[in-house]
């Protein structure tokens, strides 16, 4: 079986910015792969450019076999590639649960006048899709919010709301920003439970960009470590958190003294 | 159809440009440090168009009198525009629909107040020249159009030195780059707001004027020039100086070849399709650039 | 109030207030749906209304031929115009569209021996009746409310809210807001064609900025995603400065003084995004239940609440 997602050589300058610069990254289906890396290191650019918003100005994206630069982003989005926002993004005016059946919204093929007139086959399928909605708003655990908007909810429940519209779809591939930001202890380890939950029943790969390394310990099978828009490193978890270079990058030059010895493990 | 035809033409054209600049200018500076365009822009103008009438009918000004009152005027009126449909908007919201609805609604209200007081009719403004026209060679030009033009250069020439040069030009300037560090650095914003919007006001006050000697006045000139200095600032690129300059001065040329090539009550048909065409070609308009949106 | 006073106010309703709602439905979703602006919403309007206007007066076509060619004249104008703009930047819309419309003005003026130009257009066939007005309206009204709860509704709001998470859901956001472009045009279209048929009378003047500009402003009063009250607004706004007689200027003074306050102090709107249906018109009318019961049984509801 080929690749879910392959990356040769990316690159990517915004004015003079090299934000991302010579990356070349893999994965397959059913697998948690990380991207680590300080702040303004080019993570979120890689999902901007994987998803669409942004064209690479060289190298090839490759998704289940198919080139994908250039595409539109909704096509690409079509294709199975979906994914939640760093500062989340739901859409204000509505509900929770209208939030996730827009996720849907895309693939049921009703025309306008079907949905003017309230046609028996519009309603059919607005139905199927807001069972499937109810249905990942379990699964995240809100089903008690789905009339609620999203702006009355707090950050975290937000973010879950956010993980849901991604999940609805069931895409190949699921990038997640920084999605454990913001939540206390008790939520993380609910949260890390979620998404082993999520790859055991769906079995999509999962691209995780985050600063906590509990979360990228805990999950991920691979990780890659990006510095200033270059790839430092990938490897296994335990490789990649003993390696001097990445925790130089993640704590400065003179952390060796501080930190003695102690690796991103057990941080 | 000669030379001396042509050239009166591209007087004419150039003229009517600089009238736009002047609208422009005022749009633009409001659009720079606000990131969104003031509507009521047509609504000050006419005001203060009417109030500068007024001068003329009531204590016989001449030109530069008119075009002091119809300034200050168009100043405090903006900042009346300001306080109220502005002013708390800003602190509270983001939404463009807002300031849209807002600066819109402000400009019908004072269009209408103007209709109110002078009830649809058309007035026009004395005749401040006492010739209308001059002579070279056998050659004739209006002065209208020359005094318009030197004035707006010198009002625009000014503008541009308090704006590179002063403090407040400098506050300005930070304001339109970021608000909120502008305001960490101990900057008065809203003290700041409220004279950019008395300037664009005073700029939008004497653009009335010029509108008046121009043409005829009527209520309806608000609308219609806020239109045109939408459609101006858009060309030009949103929130620049530069831009909204020579912006104007293109489309002043293209409206009046427009008017020579289609007839008058055609021209707006023309216009449309070159601004159309242009946004087509260069959507970010003459000088302005794209924020990237961030993800 | 006399008897005659209410019909005519009746009458005013539906010949001036509904007929050019019809109309403001068109803004109601590209602004209030999409957060589109079209400064120039009017001008499909007036592309139906002239369309109708033709057909009847100069070819005696009847409405069940000049209803249709309106709304097909609206929808071809919509897609043209709405091409290039939902390509452009979303503050580009607005003045395509308001350059159409101003276009448009310039261009029936030019044609005055046909259209009529500023000085009107005359003895267009009355097609309509009291009656079918109010049916239209309320089957259009039923009409978008289906829309906003269907997939394209959703898809409008998510486009309003955020156009790049809505296309990273795959919505095609090109693709819906040219379909809404042309959909709203057809809907004002209609509205236009309703109107000469009502009237029996058209000018280019009324189809300037102004009314565009006031629709938006409708739509907005009444809360932006809410359809209900976008009609109320409608309704209300309409009808008061006639109920009150204001001359047009003092009448447009008071109704900006109005919206004024409201962006100020309620910039959600009247209704924000609630919608007067049958869910909340029964918490409505449990809070004056509760309130009445407060009034006239204060004992009663006192006890109720600490038990």
């Amino acid at each position: 079986m080929g690749k879910l997602l392959e990356i040769y050589n990316l690159s990517k300058s915004f004015g003079g910015v090299r934000a991302v610069r010579d990356v070349s990254l893999s994965m397959d289906s059913n697998q948690i792969i990380s991207i680590i890396g300080p702040n303004g290191a080019g993570k979120t650019t890689i999902f901007n450019l994987i998803s669409g918003v942004y064209k690479p100005d060289a190298g090839r994206i490759l998704f289940m076999g198919k080139d994908i630069v250039g595409k539109p982003q909704h096509e690409i989005a079509r294709m199975g590639v979906s994914r939640t926002f760093q500062n989340i993004r739901l859409f204000k005016g509505l509900t929770v649960l209208e939030n996730v059946m827009t996720a849907l919204d895309a693939y049921s093929n009703y025309s306008l006048f079907s949905a003017m007139l309230g046609l028996p086959h519009k309603r059919q399928i607005d139905k199927t899709n807001m069972l499937r909605a109810l249905e990942a708003l379990q699964i995240v655990g809100l089903s008690k919010y789905r009339d609620e908007h999203p702006t009355d909810l707090p950050y975290g429940l937000q973010r879950r709301v956010e993980l849901a519209r991604a999940i609805v779809s069931q895409p190949k591939l699921l990038m997640l920003d920084e999605p454990a930001a913001g939540l206390n202890p008790s939520e993380l380890a609910a949260f890390i439970g979620l998404i082993a939950e999520l790859k055991q029943r769906f079995g999509f790969g999962i691209l995780i960009i985050e600063h906590r390394m509990q979360v990228v310990n805990e999950l991920s099978e691979h990780i890659y470590v990006l510095n200033f828009g270059n790839l430092l490193t990938h490897g296994k978890p335990q490789e990649v958190c003993n390696d001097p270079e990445v925790i130089k990058a993640y704590i400065g030059e003179d952390s060796s003294s501080v930190t003695n010895q102690k690796s991103l493990c057990q941080l | 159809m000669n030379f001396s035809y042509y050239l009166q033409l591209l007087i004419g054209g150039v003229s009517n440009g600089a009238m736009y600049a002047i609208i422009a200018v005022g749009w633009a500076l409001i659009f720079s440090i606000l990131k969104f365009s003031n509507f009521a822009h047509g609504g000050t103008m006419v005001c203060s168009a009417y109030l500068g009438l007024l001068a003329t009918r009531i204590i016989g000004a001449n030109l530069w009198l008119t075009l002091a009152v119809a300034a200050l005027c168009g100043g405090l009126i903006n900042i009346l525009v300001e306080l109220i449909s502005f002013h708390r908007l800003r602190k509270s919201s983001k939404q463009v629909l807002l300031f849209f609805v807002s600066s819109i609604t402000m400009g019908m209200l004072l269009q209408n107040l103007v209709t109110l007081r002078f009830s649809g009719l058309f007035y026009s403004y004395p005749n401040f020249f006492k010739q209308r026209f001059f002579r070279i060679g056998n050659i004739s030009f209006d002065i209208s159009n020359f005094m318009m033009l030197a004035i707006a250069a010198v009002i625009l020439g000014i503008l541009i030195l308090v704006l590179q040069k002063t403090r407040f030009g400098m506050a300005v300037r930070a304001l339109s780059v970021d608000p909120r560090t502008t305001s960490l650095m101990g900057v008065n914003v809203d003290l700041v707001v409220l004279a950019t919007f008395f300037i664009a006001g005073a700029l939008a006050g004497v653009a009335g004027v010029f509108v008046g000697i121009r043409t005829i006045l009527s209520p309806q000139i608000g609308s219609m020039y806020t239109v045109k200095g939408f459609m101006v600032a858009v060309i030009g690129g949103l929130g620049s100086l530069n831009g909204a300059l020579f912006a104007s001065l293109i489309l002043g040329l293209v409206e009046t070849a427009f008017s020579v090539i289609l007839g008058t009550s055609l021209a707006p048909v023309g216009t449309f399709f070159f601004v159309l065409i242009f946004l087509f070609l260069r959507p970010q308009g003459l000088a302005g650039v794209f924020a990237m949106e961030k993800a | 109030m006399s008897a005659t006073y209410l019909s005519y106010l009746y009458s005013f309703l539906i010949d001036n207030v509904l007929i050019l709602m019809i109309g403001m439905l068109g803004v109601y979703v590209l602004t209030g749906l999409t957060g589109m602006f079209s400064m120039g919403q009017a001008a499909f309007m007036a592309v139906g209304g002239y369309a109708a206007a033709m057909l009847s007066k100069y070819l005696h076509m009847p409405l069940l031929v000049t209803m249709p060619a309106a709304v097909l004249t609206g929808t071809l104008f919509g897609f043209l115009i709405g091409l290039p703009a939902v390509k452009l930047r979303r503050d580009y819309v607005a003045i395509v569209s308001l350059g159409f419309s101003e276009a448009l003005v310039a261009f029936l003026n030019n044609t005055a021996s046909i259209t009529g130009g500023a000085l009107g257009l005359t003895a267009v066939p009355k097609y309509t009746t009291r009656p079918m007005i109010i049916v239209i309206f309320v089957l259009m009204i039923l009409f978008i409310w289906n829309l906003k709860n269907s997939r394209f509704g959703r898809e409008c709001i998510a486009i309003k809210s955020d156009e790049l998470a809505a296309a990273s859901m795959g919505i095609d956001v090109a693709r819906v807001k040219l379909l809404v472009f042309t959909l709203a045009g057809a809907i004002s279209a209609l509205g236009g064609c309703l109107y000469v048929h009502t009237t029996t009378y058209l000018d280019s003047a009324a189809f300037g900025w102004t009314q565009s500009s006031m629709w938006i402003v409708m739509v907005f009063f009444g809360g932006v995603n809410s359809l209900t009250g976008s009609v109320f607004a409608g309704i209300v706004l309409g009808l008061i400065p006639e109920i009150f007689r204001f001359s047009d200027a003092l009448r447009i003074v008071i109704y900006c003084i109005t919206v004024l306050f409201i962006v100020n102090f309620r910039p959600q709107g009247l209704f924000g995004e609630t919608e007067l249906d049958r869910k909340t018109i029964k918490r409505i009318a449990l809070a004056v239940g509760r309130f009445f019961k407060r009034v006239f049984a204060p004992s009663q509801a006192q006890e109720a609440e600490q038990g």
